[in-house]
């Protein structure tokens, strides 16, 4: 089949997900609970789409401005700064002045770490010219940011943590019409970017000496696919939690179902197939006997596939 | 053609040099010399992709390097790999997408791999896949081409094939061919003239 033809058909099993996904929840609904689908459901279901979306498109531009099949967002420090933002706004500010503590704080503060280790890993993109340097100043970043987290755990008291763990689980729940629309937002800025350097990615895949000897500067590659990338990551992170998996294994399912790496192509689809891994999760979480943190359950579909990908593709 | 002038080559200091070269159009140049004699470091520069450190060159045109080792991707198949040659005319420039289709054809053509254009690069042999990063250099219709061991992955059937193609395509287009190889036998069948770093040392 054509590699339309399969997006096509994948992003039909999307939207049926999407159906599934609107009518699983606690209790059944009578037609005239509207009012908890559209205040309940609705956002649920387009914030599961959005973050998938979003996570799988920034894992695609990671792996490939790395080179590296391993690459995703968290690789690069990005959640654990908006972890560190979050820890920041529910264990200090919650305690000193619990008025302030709301989700919009923590997710606004969450928002806020992601730009800041964003803003790092760009602007070192553009002094370090070799992707294993930066690889390595992501994780880094990363584990400093975790660190500062872990401090702030330390002492904090027990309700406030309870309010920071709620976050770090992952949820796609309780987001408003406005903090959908950043997603959304997000999304549309960083899909236009990957659109507009999809050629430019499939040549860094072939080396930095020949992309710049075609005249594709690898450097600015990765600059514009890391901002992309991190503003993604950061507005679902700061929405969502962090949530893992999706911007690993989605785009490794777009390449092997499609057969190319074109960029052109995997885009689309690793979009589609991050909205559809996200959904699958989210029904699992809402059908679940027992309270489930979609987080987890993505890691629990996403594992299996990843293990399942090492084993068949080997030289993928 | 190629000329430079009191060139000294180098990574911030000294490798190789001076040169006071002259390569004529359509002329097929061999490059040898023991590793480190500065063979890469002279081509980069040529390219482009590192100041010389004193000196200089000109040619009448583009000056083109196909690196020693491209990294192979699954998941291109050899047109669409050659294709991202012409990354600058092809995505600046609608209208000559018609054209760039032609000059992927003639490239891969001219190298013998008609039969594979819609193959995976990973289905490839190892010699096959060399000739396409041959064949991403001829679709620029550069005035000089030079490539970094294009025989290093090479069987002695497929080396002596890519050797006589570079020599046909120096003599047929008029491209300036440059080539550094330690296959100093065949290299030197298949070229006009021959440039030993080790000797001039």
């Amino acid at each position: 089949m054509q590699a339309r033809g399969k997006t096509f058909l994948i992003l039909a099993a999307v939207i049926l997900l999407a159906a599934v996904d609107l009518c699983s929840g606690g209790g059944s609904l009578s037609i005239a609970d509207s009012l908890i689908f559209m205040k309940l459901r609705l956002p649920r279901m387009l914030s599961a789409v959005l973050g998938g979306a979003c996570l799988a498109l920034s894992g695609l531009q990671m792996q490939s401005i790395f080179r590296n099949p391993l690459a995703d967002p968290h690789l690069m420090g990005v959640s654990a700064g908006a972890g560190t933002g979050a820890a920041i706004a529910t264990l200090i500010a919650g305690s000193s002045i619990p008025v302030a503590l709301s989700g919009l704080t923590v997710a606004g503060a969450a928002f806020l770490g992601a730009a800041i280790s964003c803003v790092m890993v760009t602007m070192s993109a553009s002094r370090l010219r070799d992707v294993t340097s930066l690889l390595v100043f992501g994780v880094m970043l990363g584990f400093v940011f975790s660190a500062i987290t872990s401090i702030l755990e330390y002492s904090a008291n027990a309700e406030n943590l309870k309010v920071f763990y709620s976050w770090s689980a992952g949820s796609f729940m309780a987001n408003r019409p406005a903090e959908i629309l950043i997603m959304a937002a997000a999304l549309a800025v960083g899909l236009t970017l990957s659109l507009t350097i999809s050629k430019r990615l499939d040549i860094t895949l072939f080396g930095d000496e020949y992309a710049t000897l075609v005249g594709a500067d690898p450097s600015r590659t990765r600059i514009i696919a890391l901002l992309g990338a991190c503003l993604m990551t950061g507005a679902v992170t700061a929405f969502c939690g962090p949530l893992g998996f999706v911007g690993i294994v989605s785009p490794h399912l777009s390449r092997t179902i499609l057969g190319t790496s074109m960029h052109a192509r995997t885009i689309p689809c690793s979009i589609i197939i991050g909205s559809g891994l996200a959904l699958a999760a989210d029904i699992i979480s809402q059908i679940a006997p027992w309270p489930l943190p979609v987080g987890s359950t993505m890691a629990l579909i996403g594992i299996p596939i990843i293990i399942h990908i090492l084993i068949t593709h080997r030289d993928a | 053609m190629l000329e430079t002038t009191k060139l000294v080559v180098g990574h911030s200091s000294p490798v190789a040099g001076p040169f006071d070269l002259s390569f004529p159009d359509g002329h097929c140049v061999m490059l040898c010399g023991p590793n480190g004699s500065g063979k890469s470091t002279l081509m980069k520069t040529l390219a482009g992709l590192i100041p010389p450190v004193s000196g200089s060159f000109r040619s009448n045109g583009e000056v083109l390097l196909v690196p020693a080792r491209i990294p192979r991707v699954k998941g291109f198949t050899v047109s669409e790999f050659v294709r991202t040659s012409l990354f600058r005319s092809a995505l600046w420039d609608g209208s000559a997408s018609g054209k760039a289709t032609e000059a992927v054809a003639e490239a891969v053509r001219l190298l013998g791999l008609e039969r594979l254009a819609g193959k995976d690069l990973c289905e490839i042999s190892d010699g096959e896949f060399q000739k396409a990063c041959i064949a991403t250099a001829l679709t620029r219709k550069a005035s000089v081409i030079m490539l970094d061991e294009p025989t290093a992955f090479l069987d002695v059937d497929n080396r002596k094939m890519v050797l006589s193609t570079l020599h046909d395509i120096a003599r047929t287009t008029g491209t300036t061919v440059v080539f550094s190889t330690h296959d100093i036998y065949d290299g030197e069948k298949n070229s006009d003239s021959v440039l030993d770093l080790g000797k001039l040392r």
